[in-house]
C-alpha cells in the first residue's frame, strides 16, 4: 500500500512537471532564443536590408524610447494618486468603501480593447464628456499631446486607470499590515500627521510603493489591447510587435520582442530578488537632512499643511480623479449604445444604428455570437486546464528546493509584454521551428494557459503560505489518514478559496487578453480582439455594442470575484 | 536603580523643561457602534499624582486613554489640562506623552533616533536633540545602546528606552498603557518600583492603566476602578482595601470570600446573615433590611483556624502552597467552600478544622442584579 501511494505521487509530480515545463516554462524560456534562431532574418530585417538599411532599428529605437517615457510618466502619476487612495481603502471607516474598491479593482479584470474603446469615445468624440459641455466635438483630440514631453494625453490616461490597480492595491496590502500604534506614538511624541507620514509610514511603505511601481511600469510596458485603439498614430513597443507581425517583419517584430522581454526581466527579476531578501522589512532611506535646518523647514511646512480640510480635499480630488478615469468611459459607452442603438443619433440615419450594424446587410451578428463562443471556449478550456496544473505545482514549490527559482520564473509570464508571448508561442509551437500548430483556438488555449498558470499559483500560494497547512496535513496523519484522504478533505478544502479566486482572475484575464490573441488566434477571432478589428474598420456602433457586452461580462466577473475572496477572510 | 537622588542632577535642563499638568475628565463617554466602551466617565488628577486605572480587560481603560491622548474622539464629555479645554487640540499639541503596551518603538530606527525623535520632530536641531536623548539615555543606563535597534534589545532594556522616549519631550502628563504587562514577573516587580520613582522625581502627572491589582497597589497614589466603561470608584490603596463598597470592587481588589447569605436580624450589636444554615454576625455599618439577600464578604486572611471544635466546623479539601503562606480549600459542613490563609503548616488534606471570624472582619454589600454568580462572572471578565 505504501509502495502504491508513493508511485502514485512521483507520477502525479513528475507528469505535472513535464506538462509544466512543456506549456508553461519552455514558451517563456523560448524568447531568450529569438536571436540565435532568428539570427538570419534579424540581420537582413534590422541592420542590413538593401532598401532601407537600418531604418527599422531606428524605428525600433524609436518606439522603445516612446514606450519608457509614456511607462515612466504613467508610474509616477500612479504613485502620486495611489498612495492617497491606498490610505483611504486601508485607513478610512466609511459605507461604499467595498464599492470603491471594486472600482479600483475593475481595470484589472476588464478587457482592455473595451476600455479602450470606452475611453476614446469619452475623450475625443462627440458622445463623451464633449457631450456634457454641449461642445460639438470630444474635449479633446487623440492627437493631443502633454506639452514639452510629446506624450498623447489619451493614451497617457488609459495607461493610468490601466496601471492604478498595481499601485493602490499593494501599498493598500502593506498599510493593513502597518500596526496603527507606530502612527499613534508618533502622533503622541509631538508629530504632525504628514510629519509622521514621512519619517514613520514612508520607511515602511517603500518596498510597496516599489513592487507596485515595477509592477505598473510592466503592465504600461506590455499594454496592447487599449493601446492599439487609443494610439492613434504613435506606435508604443507592445503594439508595434503585433503591427509588425501583421505586415510579415518577423524579424524585426522577433527582434523588439525579444529587446521587452529582457529589459522586462532585468527590471523585475532584480527587484524581486531585492524585494526577498527585505521582505516584511523595511527600507531606510538615507537621513541626509534629519535634524537639519531643512528638515526644520519642513516640519513646519507639514504642519501647516497637516489639516484636516486640505487632507480631505486631496482624499476627494483623488477619488473623483478615480471616478472620472475609469467610471466615466463605462456610463460613456453604456450611453452611446442606448443612443446609437435603432438610429444613429446626430444624422437620423438608421444605418449607423448598432441594430442595424448587427444584423442588417454587415450582420456582425452571428460574428459577435462567433467570437464570444471563441472566447468562452479558450478561457474555460485554459483556466480548467491551468487549475490541474496549479494545484500540484504549489506542492513542488513548497516542498523542492528549487522551488523558489521556480516562483520566480511563474512572475515571467505576469510581466512580460503579451504581444512578445504571443510571438514567442507562434514562433515555437508553429511552422518556423515545432510545426505542430498553426493560430486557432489551440494555440490560444496553449497561450493563455501560459499567463493562467502563474495567476493561479500565486493566490493558492498565498493561501497556502497563510493556513499553516502542513499542521493541519500532519494532524490528520496521525489520526489515521492516508494522502488521499488528507488532499480530498483537508488540502483542496482549505486552498479552495485560492483556487477558485485565481481560477476567476485567469478567467477574466484570458477573456480580456489582446495583445498576444492578435498573433496567435488566427481566424478563430475572440472577442476581445473583435473589438479592436471593429474599431479600425470603423464599425463604431457594432464596438460599441461590443465593448458594453465585454465590460457587462467583466462586471459579472468581478461580482463573483468578490464573493470569492471576501469568503476567504472568514 | 534611579533610586539615589544625586542622579538627578546630571539632568538638570531636562527636570527644568518639565511642566505640572493637571488633567480633568468630565462627564467623557464614547461608544463604538452598539457597544458603550465609556460611559460619563469623570477624573480629576493634580499635578504631579500618580493614579492608577484599574479594571478587568475589555473596561474600557486604553480607551479612555487614547481619548486623553487625543488618538480616538470622545462622543460627549469634555478634557482639561492645566485648566485648557483640549477636546479640539490634535494629539501632537496636547503636551501629553502616551507609553504604548507593546513599546512601540519604531523598528527602523535607533535607540538613539527612538529618543530623539519627539524633540527632532519639535523642531530641534539634531545635535540638541540627540544630546538629549543621550542624557536620558544615560540616566536610564541605556547609553551603551544608543546605536541598537529596538529588536536587539530585551524586554525590560525596550521598556525603559520606551520610558525615555515618553518623557524626553518634556510633556506635563505622562499616560501608561499598561506598561508592565510585557514583562516577566520578576522584573517587573523591580521595574515597577523604578518607574514610580522616575515619574515622581521628575515630578510628573501619570495616569496609569492596568488589570493587576497588585501593581496598581504598589504604585498609586490614587486608584480608579473602572468596570463596563464606568468609574466604580475612586480611592487611595488602603482606603479601597479597607472598605470595598460593592462586590465588584471587593471581589476585584481583595481574595474575599463572597457568599450569598439572607438578613436575619438587625440590631444593636450587628447584623445576623443566615448563609446556607451557618450564622455569621457583621459589626461593620450598613443599612440593610430583615429578609433582605445581601452578600457577604470575608478576606481569607481574616479566618481563624484551629483544630476542630467549636465555630464552623469544616473540612480541608485542598492545600495549595504559596510564597509566604498557605491557602487551604475548606469545606464547611453545609456545601460551602471558603478559602482560607494561614501561617501555620499542621493541616492536612482530609483534616477537620474549625473556622472563627471577627464579625468586624465580615463584610456585607448589597446584593447585585443577576445574584452572586452574574458578579463573580463579571470581576472575571466573563461578562
Amino acid at each position: 500500500m505504501r509502495n502504491t501511494w508513493k508511485i502514485l505521487r512521483i507520477a502525479i509530480l513528475t507528469s505535472t512537471f513535464l506538462a509544466f515545463t512543456v506549456l508553461v516554462l519552455f514558451p517563456t524560456i523560448f524568447l531568450a532564443s529569438f536571436p540565435l534562431i532568428y539570427m538570419d532574418d534579424i540581420k537582413y530585417e534590422v541592420f542590413e536590408n538593401p532598401l532601407v538599411g537600418d531604418e527599422n532599428l531606428r524605428l525600433i529605437i524609436e518606439v522603445l524610447l516612446f514606450s519608457f517615457k509614456l511607462s515612466a510618466l504613467t508610474v509616477f502619476v500612479d504613485i502620486m494618486l495611489g498612495i492617497p487612495l491606498a490610505f483611504i481603502l486601508a485607513r478610512g471607516n466609511f459605507s461604499g468603501k467595498l464599492l470603491l474598491e471594486t472600482i479600483v479593482t475593475l481595470p484589472l479584470v476588464i478587457p482592455t480593447s473595451g476600455f479602450g474603446f470606452a475611453s476614446l469615445l469619452t475623450w475625443t468624440t462627440v458622445s463623451g464628456i464633449g457631450k456634457w459641455f454641449s461642445l460639438n466635438k470630444g474635449i479633446l483630440n487623440i492627437t493631443s499631446s502633454l506639452p514639452f514631453i510629446d506624450v498623447p494625453i489619451v493614451l497617457f490616461i488609459v495607461h493610468v486607470s490601466l496601471t492604478l490597480p498595481y499601485v493602490v492595491r499593494t501599498v493598500q496590502a502593506k498599510l493593513v499590515e502597518v500596526d496603527v500604534v507606530y502612527e499613534d506614538a508618533s502622533r503622541t511624541l509631538g508629530a504632525t500627521p504628514l510629519t509622521t507620514f514621512r519619517k514613520i509610514l514612508m520607511p515602511e511603505l517603500l518596498p510597496a510603493i516599489f513592487s507596485g511601481s515595477v509592477l505598473a511600469f510592466a503592465r504600461s510596458l506590455g499594454e496592447t489591447g487599449a493601446t492599439i485603439i487609443v494610439s492613434g498614430v504613435r506606435l508604443t513597443a507592445a503594439v508595434a510587435v503585433v503591427k509588425w507581425e501583421f505586415e510579415f517583419k518577423l524579424g524585426a517584430a522577433a527582434f523588439l520582442g525579444l529587446i521587452l522581454v529582457v529589459i522586462t526581466w532585468l527590471i523585475i527579476l532584480p527587484a524581486e530578488l531585492f524585494l526577498t531578501s527585505t521582505k516584511g522589512g523595511i527600507i531606510k532611506p538615507p537621513s541626509l537632512i534629519s535634524g537639519t535646518a531643512v528638515e526644520r523647514l519642513l516640519i513646519r511646512l507639514e504642519a501647516k499643511l497637516s489639516k484636516r480640510s486640505l487632507k480631505n480635499a486631496l482624499y476627494g480630488l483623488c477619488v473623483a480623479l478615480l471616478l472620472v478615469l475609469t467610471i466615466i468611459p463605462i456610463i460613456v459607452v453604456v450611453e452611446s449604445v442606448i443612443d446609437y442603438m435603432f438610429k444613429d443619433p446626430y444624422t437620423g440615419k438608421v444605418e449607423g444604428s448598432v441594430v442595424y450594424q448587427l444584423f442588417g446587410p454587415a450582420n456582425y451578428f452571428p460574428v459577435v455570437l462567433r467570437s464570444t463562443a471563441v472566447s468562452f471556449i479558450s478561457a474555460f478550456t485554459s483556466t480548467y486546464i491551468s487549475v490541474f496544473l496549479s494545484i500540484p505545482l504549489v506542492y513542488i514549490i513548497d516542498r523542492c528546493r528549487f522551488g523558489n527559482v521556480l516562483r520566480a520564473i511563474l512572475k515571467i509570464p505576469l510581466v512580460i509584454p503579451s504581444s512578445a508571448l504571443g510571438l514567442s508561442m507562434l514562433l515555437l509551437w508553429g511552422p518556423r521551428f515545432l510545426g505542430l500548430l498553426t493560430p486557432g483556438i489551440w494555440l490560444l488555449i496553449l497561450t493563455q494557459i501560459v499567463f493562467s498558470v502563474p495567476v493561479i499559483v500565486e493566490t493558492t500560494m498565498a493561501v497556502y503560505e497563510g493556513s499553516n497547512i502542513q499542521l493541519y496535513e500532519g494532524a490528520a496523519r496521525t489520526l489515521g489518514a492516508n494522502p488521499y484522504h488528507i488532499v480530498e478533505k483537508i488540502s483542496l478544502p482549505i486552498l479552495k478559496e485560492g483556487i477558485i479566486t485565481g481560477a476567476i482572475l485567469s478567467f477574466t484575464h484570458s477573456l480580456g487578453e489582446t495583445g498576444a490573441a492578435m498573433i496567435v488566434m488566427g481566424a478563430d477571432i475572440p472577442i476581445s480582439v473583435l473589438v479592436v478589428n471593429m474599431v479600425e474598420s470603423l464599425a463604431i456602433p457594432a464596438a460599441l455594442f461590443t465593448s458594453t457586452y465585454l465590460i457587462a461580462i467583466s462586471t459579472i466577473m468581478i461580482v463573483a470575484f468578490r464573493i470569492a475572496s471576501r469568503r476567504r477572510r472568514i | 536603580m534611579l533610586v539615589e537622588g544625586e542622579e538627578f542632577n546630571i539632568l538638570p535642563a531636562l527636570v527644568s523643561t518639565v511642566k505640572m499638568g493637571s488633567l480633568r475628565l468630565s462627564n467623557i463617554s464614547k461608544r463604538f457602534g452598539g457597544v458603550i466602551a465609556l460611559k460619563n466617565v469623570n477624573l480629576e488628577i493634580s499635578e504631579g499624582e500618580y493614579v492608577v486605572l484599574l479594571g478587568p480587560t475589555g473596561a474600557g481603560k486604553t480607551t479612555l486613554l487614547k481619548i486623553v491622548a487625543g488618538l480616538l474622539k470622545q462622543d460627549t464629555g469634555e478634557i482639561y489640562i492645566d485648566g485648557i479645554r483640549v477636546d479640539d487640540y490634535p494629539p501632537e499639541e496636547r503636551n501629553v506623552s502616551l507609553f504604548f503596551q507593546n513599546f512601540a518603538l519604531f523598528p527602523h530606527m535607533t535607540i538613539l533616533d527612538n529618543v530623539a525623535f519627539g524633540l527632532k520632530v519639535r523642531g530641534y536641531d539634531s545635535r540638541e536633540a540627540e544630546s538629549r536623548a543621550l542624557e536620558v539615555l544615560r540616566l536610564m543606563h541605556l547609553d551603551n545602546r544608543a546605536y541598537s535597534y529596538p529588536r536587539e534589545l530585551s524586554g525590560g532594556m525596550q521598556q525603559r528606552v520606551a520610558l525615555a522616549r515618553t518623557i524626553v519631550t518634556g510633556a506635563s502628563i505622562l499616560l501608561l498603557d499598561e506598561p508592565l504587562s510585557q514583562l516577566d514577573a520578576k522584573i517587573k516587580s523591580e521595574l515597577q518600583y523604578e518607574l514610580r520613582d522616575f515619574v515622581k522625581n521628575l515630578g510628573l502627572t501619570a495616569l496609569h492603566v492596568t488589570n493587576d491589582v497588585e501593581e496598581a497597589l504598589a504604585l498609586a497614589d490614587k486608584i480608579a476602578i473602572i468596570n463596563k466603561g464606568e468609574v466604580v470608584k475612586i480611592g487611595t490603596p488602603f482606603g479601597i482595601l479597607e472598605e470595598p463598597e460593592d462586590v465588584f470592587v471587593a471581589g476585584f481588589m481583595t481574595d474575599m470570600n463572597l457568599m450569598e447569605g439572607i438578613v436575619e436580624e438587625v440590631s444593636e450589636n450587628g447584623i445576623l446573615v443566615d448563609v446556607g444554615n451557618i450564622k455569621l454576625r457583621s459589626s461593620r455599618k450598613g443599612f440593610f433590611k430583615r429578609g433582605e439577600i445581601v452578600i457577604v464578604g470575608v478576606k481569607s486572611k481574616d479566618f481563624k483556624i484551629k483544630e476542630a471544635g467549636g465555630g464552623l466546623a469544616g473540612k480541608v479539601e485542598d492545600s495549595v502552597f504559596s510564597f509566604k503562606h498557605r491557602k487551604l480549600i475548606i469545606c464547611l459542613d453545609n456545601g460551602l467552600r471558603v478559602q482560607v490563609k494561614t501561617d501555620r503548616d499542621c493541616f492536612e488534606k482530609g483534616a477537620y478544622v474549625s473556622l472563627s471570624i471577627d464579625p468586624n472582619n465580615v463584610y456585607l454589600f448589597p446584593c447585585p442584579k443577576g445574584g452572586l454568580r452574574a458578579a463573580i462572572a463579571e470581576i472575571a471578565g466573563v461578562s
